[in-house]
């Protein structure tokens, strides 16, 4: 994906984001005598976003031509391991529960490295040295609770 | 007893080592390496409690740069403002030299900050009075100037980092009238967005999921072969480096006083102020950028350390949250600060001094040198093997900050945030500065403005605030000028 379209959705993004936000703050009350109240500040920023999204909307239709050239096969595998890494972490305070913290962070951990083509062996060996160490770390040492 | 007493050598040397784990570890940081001690130093003489408290937080500032040069994971807020620069010198020059510049810079900022508060503590103390909200309101909007400017040659992008920074400040109950927004309806929103767990999320998680992404990493071996030995590494190169780069030293150090001293702002602000005006300001010497910048920084964030003490001395005000737990010890002890400390204790002002002075001449340079020689020893391990490691100090450390299991999905969502944001070439830094400093501008903005009923000149009529604003327009100039030299730069080079 080249610099322009990027810059292109990136300013889309911005742009909506901004109008979510000021559309979602009307509900917000204001004080006495209508001066601004809680909605004062995000709407300062949602008028940010849109100027900064519409500055990168202009600044990408300038160079059109470039992205019509720039639509190429989504790497789909790429989003799949990424997809992954951020279920393993989503489902963290789930398994956490369940299993507790040594088998849920050592877990995590296997499979990151698993995917990052670690050895099998080098990686269930990290991954269960590196949990206790965390854990002896923060437990004993730090005086830290993990549960 | 005294701090040169052997309990009070032991509370410095345990105190250093405490607080160099803290700082380093994601998500622990020096203000809970201090919270966890206070239980501890209720039952301790104040000549052995109060130097292990000034080493904790000492060496724990340092030590926050620990995680930015081994895995771009700021270990406090404060490192933050230079990760970027940090995790590309450790990698460009070695971690050794990196901390080394981190260690050095830190210990001349921390004895700049110190004979500050020896010299003028009753007088700076006397200026942070003067601050109102209308000063502080335009602090922040300096703050945030510097910050667009800083993100080098393209400061919209750095103004929408920003603008996403102080939109994740907004979440929760609004700091003024108390109105609950964007929560959702879920309590842990209610709360607000921890600054700490959107940084391991935004600088850390969200480098597991770039190489996640890309399914490859580079391996071992990506460091640059050593010049010379270790000690010359940490100890000569950094100090040569100071010594051609003094007067950056001393404006940074003096930027980091300056913000310590204000009541609430302290290190990560002074560091933050430090190396945006050093980005501004660079292209002199292209090949010592980044360090200049490590440099900056660092010895802002330790001078403002121990210029947080200052209000909290002279006028038992609390200068950040190390120094409010602090004066609890004070009270609990039945020392009364303020200026009748210096007359009734001075025997006390005189050991606070001087364990100020032992923790950074002889502390940060041994703790320094040894972080930095293990953090040498981290990065030999294979890349993808730390990344998985990495993977689970992110998920420890943002759990372990409140024990709330939603944390660690504020910290996953932020990793997502910061991987698109990456992928656009949207600065990540700026981020977390408008989470820093959105809260402190809105708040003083709002106050300002509710008690001159609205009457916006008022903004502009305190001697103070309108140097302060005169920083901020100079800040703009400077910066659109750089911007232009930058294009013109850039231009040339094709």
């Amino acid at each position: 994906m080249n610099e322009s379209l990027k810059n292109l959705i990136a300013g889309v993004l911005l742009a909506g984001l901004g109008v979510w936000i000021w559309v979602y703050t009307e509900a917000f009350p204001t004080l006495e005598e209508g001066y601004p109240g809680p909605a004062l500040f995000p709407r300062v920023i949602a008028a940010g976003l849109a100027l900064g999204g519409g500055g990168f909307i202009v600044g990408s239709l300038w160079k059109g031509g470039e992205i019509r050239q720039a639509f190429r096969r989504p790497a789909w595998l790429g989003v799949a391991r990424l997809a992954l890494g951020v279920g393993l972490v989503a489902l963290y305070p789930v398994m956490q529960t369940w299993m507790g913290f040594i088998p849920t962070v050592s877990i995590l951990c296997f499979v990151i490295a698993v995917v990052l083509k670690v050895r099998l062996v080098v990686a269930a060996l990290t991954a269960v040295v590196g949990t206790l160490l965390l854990y002896g770390l923060f437990t004993g040492v730090l005086g830290v609770p993990l549960s | 007893m005294s701090i040169f007493s052997w309990e009070g050598l032991l509370a410095l040397v345990l105190g250093g080592l405490y607080g160099s784990l803290f700082g380093a570890i994601p998500g622990l940081t020096a203000t809970l390496a201090v919270a966890l001690f206070i239980p501890l130093a209720f039952f301790l003489d104040p000549l052995v409690a109060l130097p292990a408290i000034i080493a904790i937080s000492s060496v724990a500032i340092y030590a926050g740069d620990v995680g930015s040069a081994v895995a771009r994971i700021p270990g406090t807020p404060a490192s933050a403002a230079y990760v970027e620069e940090l995790y590309g010198l450790a990698r460009r020059k070695g971690p050794v030299y990196g901390l080394g510049i981190s260690a050095m810079g830190s210990a001349v900022g921390g004895i700049i900050g110190t004979l500050l508060l020896i010299l003028g503590a009753t007088g700076i103390a006397a200026l942070a009075t003067q601050f109102s909200s209308f000063e502080y309101f335009w602090v922040a909007v300096l703050g945030l100037t510097a910050g667009v400017f800083a993100s080098g040659g393209a400061p919209l992008k750095g103004f929408v980092s920003l603008l996403l920074g102080l939109l994740f400040a907004t979440v929760g109950i609004d700091p003024t009238l108390g109105f609950p927004r964007f929560h959702f309806g879920s309590p842990t929103l209610l709360g607000g967005l921890d600054y700490i767990v959107a940084m391991i999320g935004l600088f850390g998680f969200s480098e597991v999921l770039e190489h996640l992404y890309r399914g490859h990493t580079k391996g071992r071996g990506e460091l640059p072969p050593q010049q010379g030995s270790a000690r010359r590494q940490f100890f000569t190169r950094p100090l040569r480096l100071m010594q051609r780069s003094r007067w950056l030293v001393v404006r940074s150090s003096f930027l980091g006083v300056f913000a310590g001293f204000l009541p609430g702002a302290g290190a990560d602000i002074g560091a933050w102020v430090a190396s945006s005006f050093q980005k501004m300001t660079r292209a002199k010497e292209p090949d010592i950028e980044e360090d200049r910048t490590v440099l900056a920084g660092t010895s802002s964030n330790n001078a403002a350390v121990a210029s947080a003490w200052i209000p909290a001395l002279s006028l038992g005000l609390p200068g950040d949250t190390v120094t409010a737990m602090v004066l609890g010890v004070f009270l609990m002890k039945g020392i009364t600060p303020g200026p009748l400390l210096f007359e009734n204790d001075l025997s006390l002002v005189w050991s606070l001094y001087l364990t100020f002075i032992l923790a950074n001449v002889l502390l940060l340079p041994c703790f320094g040198y040894l972080t930095a020689r293990l953090a040498a020893l981290a990065l030999k391990v294979p890349f993808n093997l730390l990344l998985s490691v990495i993977a689970g100090v992110c998920v420890v450390g943002a759990y372990a900050l409140h024990n709330n299991p939603a944390d660690v999905w504020i910290m996953a969502g932020m990793g997502v945030v910061a991987f698109v944001l990456r992928r656009g070439g949207f600065p990540l830094a700026q981020v977390v500065l408008g989470m820093v400093l959105g809260p402190i501008m809105e708040q003083n903005f709002m106050v300002s403005a509710i008690k001159s009923s609205w009457n916006l000149a008022s903004f502009f009529e305190r001697p103070i605030a309108l140097g302060l604003m005169a920083a901020t327009l100079l800040t703009v100039f400077l910066g659109l000028r750089l911007g232009k030299r930058l294009r013109q730069g850039s231009k040339l080079a094709e």
